[in-house]
């Protein structure tokens, strides 16, 4: 499978160009990913050595890790915090997923009318800073009663990731050739049988990848939950932060409860790796 | 393909793995939480209370020691929000202001007491406290009594209090002969910082983070000294005209930033608290001015400068005293649904019981406990012995906190040394530090920095 010199020349590809960009991608991803790799080995450190000037070697440990991960009662604690986030992301998520397909439907196979508009309002709903909403919407969970619960959460971040996926999954939509959908019609399949038998099989990878950001933007949201839900579901970010102090070192101890925050989302991406990138990369072709 | 299945197969036998290790952590330590629960109603008490509080090492204290020297005790059950410092503030102020009946009890800053206070926000804790002859509230240390009240009515109980003083490596002062003075003036203080400054040793550290609790609170401990003020007070004690365009707030900036950039330490632009201190412990700074819950870190015994420091009381200029003073506190909303339960975990929460309970229960022992709140602390002999190097300088430093009149003019809204004690001081001083971080790191002038800050500070101006 190697690429002839021949085939190089043929694509415009030069060995120099292709060494520039191999390097280039190397350089922006080690960038990249180095915040990450010295949060994780700081996560292994005392907290002399954590904020100490940057140093290599060390004797690795793992008691950040145990102390975040003890539980004392009456304070919100990993595994706690971990479930409330489970249960606000999965439900948000699914909630997202079952009003997106069949808007992003009316919006790609068969729009409806003013349908460009229709889209634009959809995303004009994250136009507004969400700071500047907040008192508003504390009001009103207040009002309601559902200050300090899932149930506030799971509404606002189905909101917040609607748009989003309405937007990416009409792209999706959309690379379906339209007569598999004709051709399903004369069949005589109805609707339903349209949506879940011919596209969604087809756009499976963009719902993956869809479903994987609204996963990764619920999980990793704070200011909504900091402000709404601090006291008796909150979820991990908070836990996060409840890490941090205002006298003392904290470096070593938020390292180590950071490295097990991303944990979900690492592995939810590494297993919906391939997906992803194909679903990603679907809208892209037009 | 058949090792592309494979990967995949090795992959999410991994994940399972792995989701099944932190399943099983879960309910590990979900079950310890049911078994914590069930303790405290199998004790006879259905009551419980929510609290938020700040991240700090007593604080965390507390958490884990109130399952066993409190709830065990009342059957009262005590839920933690632990909230990092801005997120607090900014929670807890919506909370009790707007009746949001989140939390029974919750932490506040000295600068907040008095205001919410006034505002009606709080419960009155003097009675309670007067008439709680456990809590004994004479014992508080009266300045930070008198910083959390208002209109003779204490509305927070003291949790844990400091002040500020100049702590200096007294192994390099001595090897360099020099001698830093009990109570140093700031020229004294910069002379010696200057001579002590060398290519390893910065010659001291002071904050330059933006932020009114960072470089807000160093800076305007200083300018206060200098006998500067951020505004006039109207007659009715409002927010006057601001002082920022005058010669002694420029004399206080320009000293500030010249003194830091001179001998200052590394990154000062970024530099509070917690950069100050690794930089201390790490040799890299002589001196440092800020909080005196500095010194038992300083003094702890995994500190390689344990024993190598001296303490001098809060550099002045013009003023005669120039330390700042400053509590975190437990308070009482209004609208707390059960006010005598709250005040059953205040008062325990905040007395000497509780400070002589967690000396014998914390590995840290003495040195550990809560600072700044009891004159009881202070006088214990184990304290004194734990905390020899600094109890008696922090003890001096919050009885001369001049509170009540920190510079040389009158200024709007409550007491504060190092804030002034008007809800605007938050944006204003937030906004003007800022520009003054910049004029540390030389991405901008002095000049500059004031004139910003002067049309700032005149947005707020009656």
């Amino acid at each position: 499978m190697t690429t002839t010199h021949r085939e190089r020349v043929l694509t415009g590809e030069t060995v120099w160009g292709t060494l520039t960009l191999g390097l280039t991608a190397w350089f922006v991803a080690a960038v990249f990913f180095f915040p990450v790799f010295w949060m994780v080995l700081n996560g292994f450190k005392e907290e002399a050595d954590a904020n100490a000037s940057p140093r290599l070697f060390f004797e690795p440990t793992l008691d950040r890790f145990r102390e975040v991960t003890t539980q004392t009662p009456g304070l919100l604690g990993f595994s706690e915090a971990f479930l409330n986030s489970f249960w606000v992301v999965a439900v948000s998520t699914v909630l997202v997923l079952a009003l997106a397909i069949p808007a992003a439907y009316a919006l790609s196979v068969r729009p409806v009318r003013r349908w460009r508009d229709v889209l634009f309002f959809f995303i004009s709903t994250k136009f507004l800073p969400i700071v500047a909403a907040i008192l508003p919407l504390w009001i009103i969970a207040r009002d309601l009663g559902i200050l300090n619960s899932h149930l506030v959460l799971i509404i606002l971040y189905t909101a917040m990731n609607l748009p989003l996926a309405v937007w990416m999954l009409r792209s999706f939509f959309s690379e379906v050739p339209r007569e598999l959908i004709e051709a399903a019609e004369i069949d005589g399949t109805g609707l339903w049988g349209q949506i879940t038998q011919v596209m969604l099989p087809i756009v499976t990878p963009g719902i993956a990848a869809t479903a994987l950001l609204c996963v990764v933007f619920a999980w990793n949201e704070f200011f909504l939950a900091v402000q709404l839900n601090p006291v008796d579901a909150s979820t991990v970010p908070i836990w996060v932060t409840s890490n941090v102090s205002t006298r003392g070192n904290f470096l070593a101890k938020l390292s180590a409860a950071s490295s097990l925050a991303v944990l979900p989302v690492v592995l939810a991406g590494w297993l919906a790796q391939k997906r992803m990138i194909r679903g990603l990369t679907m809208g892209a072709i037009k | 393909m058949r090792s592309a299945r494979s990967l995949s197969d090795k992959r999410r036998r991994v994940i399972l793995v792995v989701l099944v290790a932190l399943a099983q952590l879960g309910s590990a330590c979900r079950d310890n939480d049911a078994a914590a629960t069930r303790t405290a109603t199998a004790d006879g008490g259905e009551r419980s209370i929510n609290v938020a509080i700040v991240g700090n090492p007593q604080m965390e204290d507390i958490a884990a020691l109130t399952p066993d020297l409190f709830t065990a005790h009342t059957g009262i059950t005590v839920n933690y929000t632990i909230l990092e410092e801005q997120a607090l503030r900014e929670i807890v102020t919506r909370d009790v202001g707007a009746r949001g009946k989140q939390f029974d009890v919750v932490m506040i800053g000295m600068f907040e007491a008095p205001q919410f206070g006034k505002n009606g926000w709080l419960v009155d804790l003097t009675p309670y406290a007067t008439s709680d002859l456990d809590y004994d509230v004479d014992d508080l240390i009266p300045a930070v009594r008198k910083g959390l009240s208002y209109d003779g009515g204490l509305y927070a109980s003291p949790f844990y209090g400091e002040s500020s003083f100049l702590m200096y490596r007294k192994d390099l002062t001595e090897a360099a002969g020099l001698a830093v003075p009990d109570e140093p003036t700031w020229d004294e203080v910069a002379k010696i910082a200057r001579a002590l400054d060398s290519e390893d040793t910065a010659g001291i550290c002071l904050r330059g983070k933006p932020g009114w609790g960072d470089l807000g609170s160093v800076f305007t401990t200083v300018l206060h000294t200098f006998g500067g003020t951020w505004w006039l007070a109207t007659e009715d004690g409002d927010i006057g005209a601001a002082q920022v365009d005058q010669p002694e707030f420029a004399e206080a900036l320009n000293f500030y930033v010249d003194l830091v950039n001179d001998v200052g330490e590394d990154d000062a632009a970024n530099a509070s608290f917690n950069e100050c201190l690794n930089q201390y412990l790490e040799g890299k700074v002589a001196m440092w001015f800020d909080a005196t819950v500095a010194a038992g870190l300083l003094e702890a015994d995994d500190s390689p400068v344990k024993g190598l420091n001296g303490y001098a009381l809060a550099p002045t200029r013009v003023t005669d005293a120039s330390g700042w003073l400053w509590a975190w506190a437990l308070a009482i909303p209004q609208n707390a649904p059960d006010k005598e339960t709250a005040w059953e975990y205040v008062s325990w929460a905040t007395s000497a019981e509780y400070i002589e309970a967690a000396a014998e229960t914390l590995p840290g022992g003495w040195a550990a406990v809560p600072p700044g709140t009891r004159r009881s602390t202070y006088e214990n002999a184990n304290y004194q012995a734990a905390a020899g190097a600094f109890a008696q300088k922090t003890l001096e430093a919050m009885v001369a906190a001049p509170i009540e009149n920190p510079g040389k003019m009158p200024e709007p809204g409550l007491g504060g040394v190092q804030y002034v004690g008007v809800p605007e001081f938050q944006d204003v001083a937030t906004r003007c530090t800022e520009e003054f971080s910049a004029a540390i790191a030389g991405r901008e002038s002095v000049e500059d920095a004031l004139a910003a800050c002067q049309v700032i500070a005149s947005e707020v101006s009656n």
